[in-house]
């Protein structure tokens, strides 16, 4: 296991520091940068633009230096914890995230497990009962999940969550506790806005969970050792747990490298629908103004989480299923 | 190499270990490098230390195995090196037999064997000369020993060329 880690790990190192190549590049692509960008704004508003003042800020960002100096300026202030200046906000990077950070947390961890509490019992229960009414009802549910738009329900549902329980319209909390500190009042306003967008991001996902789910245990069940377990008396519930569940569970272990960084992302256009003071609106906003570091921190971020996470369930999935695949080649 | 009385001998080739070295080493420069020569935040130095440590023992590890040797009887398996393990075959408790792959393909990975007996355990990687005979021989031992095999071992022994009777297969 250790030398398969090492592996893993080494594949890890220049895999970051590729994607990092590639954010700064992608970052740096638009023409001009952010301060072109300002000036463009408040030219197009009549405003007189000070030339020596945007020499001035050119020279203090850095962004007058040599695209490999900037480069290498962003990848080390990263190791020391600095993701850079907003120029958006004024701010250091650190200061402008941070919030924003928690609540994505909040609303990501709260979708996931909404997605799995949801989606297995359904998943399982249309495997186990097959072409019954449950099953067909529960399919078109899903069916119904998966077509839905999201932005679509996330309208519908702000409407009835207003009607019926008063809830305010957007956002994450009532209005005027969006600058207070932390409270149970807050906390509870908090939870009382976040079943929406949990539903909401979260139905699609579990709709898909289901059918995978559903799909995966349909083949384990059919398998000759499931047939010899029920022939020789095991009981159904433990058959079930023990061996067609967990074989069908793989493909939810391969999903942890995705599930991490979305987990931060938070899905960004349902995030402008409801008003969600979350990461997507802010990642938006700063790719449109070209605010380079603070769309740089987000990007490195979510590739940072897709390659910790792709090792965690590599890793899982060499411990819950080391197994060789005979259409692969030979071993070493 | 094959000695007298059904004895053979095994070791890592130079040419696994040197890519283990290799490994070891690149991933020491790569982790410590920013350590020793740029300043980090805690929390980075934190997990580029741990990660030099991981790569350094691993480095250790490929040196122990380098100095060590497995002698093959039909009586017992042993292992001869800094940490010597004897484990016979007549009370082997535990054969695990898995596989690893870091492509997406799962092609170009290797096999780890595990052996357990009486509280001590030998494991051996793929890369070992002679793997398939020591493979050969632990499934002859399941089978003798009438041992439980996970479903994953039976697979990657059959991937082998090893047919295995021994007992049930279990879970993974």
């Amino acid at each position: 296991m250790l030398v398969y880690s090492i592996h893993r790990l080494l594949i890890m190192i220049p895999t970051l520091l590729a994607i990092s190549v590639i954010v700064f590049i992608i970052i740096q692509l638009p023409p001009g940068d952010y301060l072109s960008t300002y000036i463009a704004e408040l030219q197009s508003q009549g405003e007189a633009v000070n030339a020596d003042k945007i020499a001035f800020l050119r020279e203090q960002y850095g962004l007058d230096r040599p695209l490999i100096e900037q480069y290498f300026r962003w990848v080390f202030g990263l190791l020391q914890g600095d993701l850079g200046y907003s120029f958006e906000f004024n701010l250091p990077v650190n200061q402008v995230i941070g919030d924003r950070m928690l609540l994505t947390f909040l609303v990501s961890f709260a979708t996931v497990l909404f997605t799995y509490i949801v989606a297995f019992p359904i998943g399982v229960y249309s495997a186990t009962h097959q072409y019954s009414w449950g099953d067909y009802g529960l399919t078109f549910l899903g069916f119904l999940g998966l077509a839905t738009p999201s932005f679509l329900l996330a309208l519908v549902l702000l409407y009835f969550a207003n009607v019926m329980f008063g809830t305010s319209i957007g956002g994450l909390m009532d209005p005027e506790l969006i600058d207070q500190p932390w409270s149970w009042e807050k906390l509870l306003s908090v939870l009382e806005h976040l079943w929406v967008p949990v539903v909401v991001i979260g139905t699609s996902g579990t709709a898909a969970m289901v059918r995978r789910l559903r799909a995966n245990l349909l083949d384990e069940l059919q398998k000759q050792y499931v047939v010899t377990g029920r022939a020789k008396g095991l009981p159904p519930g433990r058959l079930l747990l023990k061996y067609p569940l967990r074989m069908a569970l793989n493909p939810f272990i391969a999903d942890i490298g995705t599930l991490l960084p979305a987990m931060l992302s938070g899905a960004a256009i349902v995030s402008v629908v409801l008003s969600l003071p979350t990461n997507g609106p802010m990642l938006l906003s700063a790719l449109r103004s070209q605010d380079m570091y603070l769309a740089g921190s987000f990007l490195m971020i979510e590739a940072c989480l897709i390659v910790v996470g792709v090792f965690v369930s590599d890793m899982a999935l060499a411990v819950l299923d080391p197994r060789i695949r005979f259409h692969g080649g030979q071993a070493r | 190499m094959t000695l007298g009385s059904g004895l053979s001998v095994h070791r890592y080739p130079r040419r696994a270990l040197t890519g283990d070295y290799v490994r070891a080493g690149v991933g020491v420069v790569l982790t410590g490098g920013p350590l020793l020569f740029a300043p980090t935040a805690p929390m980075a130095s934190a997990v580029l230390g741990v990660l030099v440590l991981v790569f350094a023992g691993f480095g250790a590890i490929t040196a122990m195995r380098q100095v060590s040797s497995v002698r093959l009887s039909d009586e017992e398996i042993s292992h001869w090196g800094l940490n010597r393990v004897r484990l016979d075959w007549r009370k082997l408790e535990s054969v695990k037999l898995r596989y690893f792959s870091t492509r997406h393909d799962h092609s170009g990975g290797w096999m780890q064997l595990r052996l357990s007996a009486g509280g001590r355990s030998l494991t051996l990687e793929s890369s070992i000369d002679g793997f398939l005979e020591i493979a050969t021989r632990a499934a002859a031992a399941a089978e003798t020993n009438r041992l439980r095999l996970s479903r994953a071992t039976i697979g990657n022994f059959a991937a082998l060329g090893i047919v295995c009777r021994a007992g049930d297969a279990h879970g993974n």
